[in-house]
Parts: structure tokens; sequence; C-alpha cells
């Protein structure tokens, strides 16, 4: 038994690993803006198909391809919330916070981008086959694929990236106090939307990057974006939305249940096992396993 | 006066997003047009469900999974059908309706039981379909050809596997394909047919199945019959469709260290659980034996490495030799090829297969009058290859008195060693001159 957990605990943390950083550009930009992206499936959907086009026409490696996928992707994101995202805010500022219709702006998103990219591409799944991404190394007896401990470390070191950004730089202290108090920031002079447009841009390019380390693991396929979408919301739920280390715990205790579970009972039901853990932690931590009382908005 | 001019310009891109957002997913969702090659419907046509003489056209129905975890096996399904009409329609229709052209209406079940049940109902009452074809997974099958039986609709049933699908007591439910019992007994006879070759065969097994009626039903049969030969059954693991993750799975079958393993998965879980499996080097002896479904998608071959499905064993329900034996199979495999760009395969020739049925059906009927279409369906008896209807290679077509076709039969084949290309193996009268099975397999 214990020969098949070890194992199967390794397998757990690196893919709660690439849980964590496929989480952490949603949980930015929930953190900043109060808006939950739910098109952050889609934006994932999205570079993996940009990764296997640059490699099938190029022949780039999608490790490569980040130098060109995630600053594209920066662009995008900050033009959606530049010209779709930002105009709602200035219209409900005066009713709400936190405006609903940015949901349902995004949820049209995903749909549109989802069934956009169907249209297109067609259901067919697609792989990227490259030096990497078909070596593995043995370890405790189990095969890892390389581009999964790539994944791994390269997420820490974004994660990291991203939280020594947020709190040594000057453009990161200012999204930083945006998340606290966007209207005291306001009145520092500084121009609240252009925050959301940086951030937000921000965020779709973190899950760019972690599209890169998704295409090679899994297939290129449309409903990619589906399969972590709803993982994503979860992992960021039970780190504590808007903390960004949270979404590396969050990603870590669900890959790690899902693994382990599975090897104690039946598969279908280890997803059950998940769900349960989730419930009992947002039980006696209804803020997030890494939030403080006091920060609960 | 900017502000204003702004918020306008957003309200209108916001609208434009959600009618296109809704208008996309309503293509996939329910559309006409899911596929390149379907025929758009045209609205407003003489289509009527009672007999009459002057039909110029009859819609027939069609509900494949378009999206979702079965998309790339509904396409496939879709395509041969629609293919199998446009050579329907060019040869002159429904000669007994005066050359009515048939017209598909095409739905998405979305892979999911709810959407296939509304989407069948959808076809029935909205777009007044005598006839409707679906739903390839036994999960949607099941319940949406109950729809059809509650309407009194003629349903051909295509590709769901499920025994109880027409064992009911159902009058309008028909399939054309096996019944799991079937799939099961093709297997183990093949299995029966290596171990009494060779002399040497397993002792231990183990399941690895999704967890709808398709793979229950399967690794029910699987399990009863490896116990009835004295065999161990060392792992029995349902998993839920559509995971992230296929490595724990495969880490419990090599510590189970199974001789025989029996696999049904759809698509995207085959494509990662084959990779996983050739990524930890889990050696089985007695092979793989997957039925169908995932691992009978070309899409699948496609996205893994070839090495990973070397002496693969699959349950096909197409006999993959008929192209090498017959030129008018050879040449619609061609069409397939550049009009498509794949190989023909059995999704294609299924979808083709029941398309033609529901010809056959209206044809014998003379009538979109939903009774006499059933009764001409109970009546249909064709055999191979009845002009270009049986693509799929079976024996006929002839529904027994639960709706079951009890001309069924499909084959045994394996992968060569590099996994590039495959032999049939079994039956007997469909085995590939000089074919030889590889049982045990080597270790790598």
């Amino acid at each position: 038994m214990l020969v098949r957990l070890i194992p199967a605990l390794i397998e757990g943390i690196l893919l709660g690993g690439l849980y964590g950083i496929i989480a952490v550009g949603l949980n930015l930009i929930f953190g900043v803006l109060r808006v939950v992206n739910f098109a952050h499936g889609s934006m994932l959907m999205l570079s993996v198909f940009s990764y296997y086009f640059l490699w099938k026409i190029f022949g780039f490696d999608p490790f490569f391809s980040i130098i060109i996928v995630a600053p594209a992707m920066f662009v995008l994101g900050y033009f959606l919330q530049h010209i779709l995202i930002r105009p709602l805010f200035v219209r409900e500022r005066a009713l709400v916070v936190e405006p609903t219709s940015v949901l349902m702006l995004t949820t049209g998103l995903m749909f549109f981008l989802d069934n956009l990219i169907l249209a297109i591409f067609g259901p067919n799944y697609f792989s990227i086959t490259t030096k990497i991404s078909s070596s593995y190394f043995n370890l405790a007896g189990v095969a890892v694929p390389w581009p999964k401990i790539i994944a791994f470390f390269g997420g820490l070191f974004l994660i990291f990236l991203v939280t020594w950004l947020l709190n040594k730089t000057e453009i990161g202290k200012v999204i930083k106090a945006t998340a606290q108090n966007r209207d005291a920031v306001a009145m520092c002079g500084i121009d609240v939307y252009k925050i959301y447009d940086l951030t937000f841009g921000m965020g779709v390019a973190l899950v760019s990057i972690a599209g890169a380390f998704a295409s090679q693991m899994f297939y290129v396929q449309p409903s990619i974006g589906t399969v972590f979408g709803v993982k994503s919301f979860l992992v960021i739920v039970l780190g504590g939305l808007g903390n960004i280390l949270g979404s590396l715990i969050g990603g870590l205790v669900f890959g790690i249940v899902e693994a382990l579970g599975s090897q104690v009972i039946a598969s279908s039901a280890s997803t059950m096992l998940s769900f349960l853990l989730f419930i009992i932690i947002l039980f006696f931590r209804p803020q997030g396993l890494l939030m403080r009382r006091a920060e609960r908005r | 006066m900017l502000k204003k001019k702004g918020s306008w310009l957003i309200s209108a891109w916001l609208v434009m997003v959600l009618i296109l957002s809704f208008a996309l997913s309503g293509c996939a969702g329910g559309g006409q047009s899911a596929s390149p090659s379907a025929s758009a419907t045209p609205t407003g046509t003489q289509t009527s469900t009672a007999s009459t003489g002057a039909v110029k056209e009859v819609k027939i129905g069609f509900v494949w999974p378009l999206s979702g975890g079965s998309a790339s096996i509904g396409k496939e399904h879709n395509d041969g059908a629609l293919m199998a009409i446009d050579e329907i329609n060019q040869n002159g229709g429904i000669k007994s309706l005066g050359g009515a052209k048939i017209v598909p209406v095409v739905a998405d079940s979305q892979t999911k039981p709810d959407v296939g049940c509304t989407q069948v109902e959808r076809l029935i009452t909205q777009e007044k379909v005598p006839i409707v074809v679906g739903c390839y997974n036994s999960s949607v099958t099941f319940p949406a050809s109950e729809v059809a039986e509650r309407y009194q609709t003629p349903f051909i049933s295509q590709g769901g596997v499920k025994n109880e699908i027409t064992q009911r007591g159902f009058k309008w439910v028909f399939r054309v394909n096996n019944m799991e019992d079937y799939d099961v007994k093709e297997t183990f006879d093949a299995i029966d047919s290596f171990i009494k070759e060779t002399g040497q065969g397993p002792k231990t097994f183990a399941l690895l199945y999704e967890s709808t009626d398709w793979g229950m039903g399967y690794a029910f049969g699987c399990k009863r019959e490896g116990l009835k030969r004295g065999w161990t059954c060392v792992l029995d693991e349902p998993y839920a469709e559509g995971v992230s993750d296929m490595t724990p799975m495969v880490l419990k079958i090599k510590s189970a260290n199974p001789d025989i393993l029996f696999v049904a998965s759809y698509t995207p879980d085959a494509i990662l659980f084959q990779k996983a499996m050739y990524e930890n080097k889990v050696y089985i002896p007695f092979g793989i034996q997957a039925s169908g479904g995932g691992h009978q998608d070309p899409a699948f071959f496609a996205a893994v490495p070839p090495e990973s499905v070397a002496y693969l064993f699959v349950q096909d329900d197409w006999d993959s030799s008929l192209p090498k034996k017959y030129d008018w199979v050879a040449k619609i495999g061609e069409e397939v090829k550049a009009k498509l760009g794949y190989e023909m395969n059995d999704f294609f020739a299924q979808g083709w297969t029941a398309a033609y049925v529901a010809y056959y059906a209206l044809e014998k009927a003379g009538s979109t009058d939903k009774e006499a279409i059933r009764k001409a369906l109970t009546e249909l008896d064709l055999t191979f290859p009845s002009g270009h209807a049986l693509l799929t290679g079976v024996k006929g077509i002839k529904f027994d008195n639960t709706g079951q076709n009890i001309y069924i039969g499909g084959t045994i084949s394996q992968r060569s060693a590099d996994g590039k290309s495959k032999v049939v193996l079994w039956p007997p009268e469909n085995k590939e001159p000089g074919a030889q099975v590889v049982w045990p397999i080597p270790k790598p």
C-alpha cells in the first residue's frame, strides 16, 4: 500500500502545483477587481491552441513560445478589460462596488470563445510532442514526465515572482493598494481603471504561461478550459480569495487529495472526497486557508 | 459626452457578444449546421408527419454528441450520416414518396443525458421529424429513446450498447449495433481462441472503466466472464468521465499487476490513460483489451505516440479489412479522406449505416406516418451490402421483437509492434490472411 501511496503523493503534488498555477491569474484578477472571470478556462484554452499552432507551424517549443504567447495574451486581457469590462464598472460605480453584469459578460465571453474555437477547429484532439514532452524520469517508482516537473518548479517561481512584484515594485504596490481600497487609491490621483486594465492583462498572461505547461501534459481541444476552469474556482476559494500564495496551497490540497483518494477508494468516488474536504475546510475556515479573519470582506 | 458615447458603445458590444455567444452555443447546441458538411435546413419545408401523396422533403432527426467528451466521435458519426444522405438524395431520394429528398436535422447532445432528451423532444415536437437517429453514448441513448417511445416516434439507436436499451418492451426503439453482452462475448470468444492457439492465457485480470452506463455494463460483463474462467479479479476501477489526470489509476493498475486489462474509456480519458501507461512502463502480458469508445477513435490514435498503443487489442464494430475486399468501400474511403481528412472508421461507417436504415424504413413505408415507418422497421430485412447501406460490414439488418438487430458482430484486432497498423484477428471469417496474434506480448 505504502509503495503505491508515495508515487501517488508525488503525482498529487505535481498536479496540485499545476492547478495552483492555473488558478493564480484568476485569483489576481479577483483580488484586485473583485470580479470573477468566468472566461478564465477559455483563456487557458486559447493559449493552449496558440502554443499548438506555433509548434505545428513553426516548430516552436511551447516553453520558447511563452515569450510570444504571454505578451500577446497580456494585450488581449488588457484590452478585454479596457474595452469590454471597464465601461460596466464606470456605468455601475454609483450603484454597486462589484458589478454583477461583469459576471454575465465573462460568462458570455466563455461561451463565445469556446464555441468559436469549436466551430473553427472542430472537436478533434491534438497533442504537442516535443523532445521534452515525451521524456520523463523515474522518481520513487513513478515515471514523472519532465513537463510536469518543469511546470511545478516554473509555477513556484512564477508565484514568487508575482508575490515579489506585488510587494516590492512601485506598480505592484499600487495594485495591492487598489485591492485594499480603491477609493483611497483614486483619491491619491491614481487611475484605478488603468490598474484594472494592467491587472486583467497580467492575470490572463499568467494563465497563458500555465497553458504552456498544460499543453504538453494534456490534449489540445476546445473543452480543455472546462476541465480546469471549474477546478480553478474551487482552488482559489479554498486557498483564500485574492491570496496569491493561497492558490498554490489550494491547488496542492486538491491535487493531493485527488491522487491519494483514488488509491484508497474507487477513482469515480475520489472527486467526491475532494468536495467533501472542500466543505469541511470552508466550514472551519470560511475565509479560506490562508486568509486572516480580519482580511475578510 | 464622451462617457455617454463610451457606455453606449459598450452596451452594443455586450449585446453583440452575448447574442453571438448564444447564437454560437445554440449552433453547436442544437443548430442544424453543426458540421461544415451539414446541409442547412430551410425553414418551412413542406414536411408533413401525416401520410400525404405530395411530399417533397422528409426530415430525419439526428442527435449526436457534437461537443463534450465524445465530440470527436459524434462528429464522425454525423459526417457518415450526412454523406450517406447526400448519396441517397443524389440517387433520387425516397422513390416510394415520389423522389422526396431527405433533409437531415442535426442536434447536439453535448454528451449529456438531459440535453440528449431535450433535443430528441425538440426534434419530434418542434421540427416534426418522423424518425430520430442517435445518440451514440449509452447514457444518453437510454433516456432519450424513452422520450421517442413516449412520443410514439421511431427511434433508431446507433452506438449505445447498454443491454436494456432494447429490453424494456418498447415498441418504437430499434438498435442497429451490438449490445454490450455481445461486445463482451466477442472479446472473450477471441481470448478463448488465442488461448487455444497458443496454450497460454491470463490468470488475473483488472477492469478500468468510465462510470456511466456503457463502462459499467461492459465491466460487469467482463467480470462475470473472467470469474467464470476461474481468473482472479485484482482490480475493479470505475472513474468519472472527463478527468484531468489518469496517472493515479495507472499507478493502481501497476501495483495490482494484472495479466490482462479490460478498458472502456471515451477519447479524452483514453488519451491520458494510454500516455500514462506508456510513461509508467506498465507491462500487461496479455495486453490491454479495449472496448471501442475512445480506443476506436482516429482522434485518439492521432493524439498518442504510436509506440504507446503497440499490441493494443481493440473490439471494433467495423471490419477494417473491408476496403481491401470491396471497391465501393474503398471508393467511399477515398472520398472521406479527401473531403474530411481522416481515414474512414467505425464511427463514420456506423453513422452512414444508421442513416441508410432510416432511409430504407421510409422507402419501405412509402409514407411519413410514424406507425407506417415503425411497421416498416419491424419488417425490414436487409442483407449485405444492400446498395451501399451496410458500410459497417454487418451481414444484414433485421430487428427481432425487442428491436435488436439480429445480424450484429464486430471484430477483434491487434495493433502492430510499432503501433502504426492493425490486423483483424477474430472472428475467423474476417481474419486477415496470414494474421497472427502476439500472445503474450513481449516485455518492453
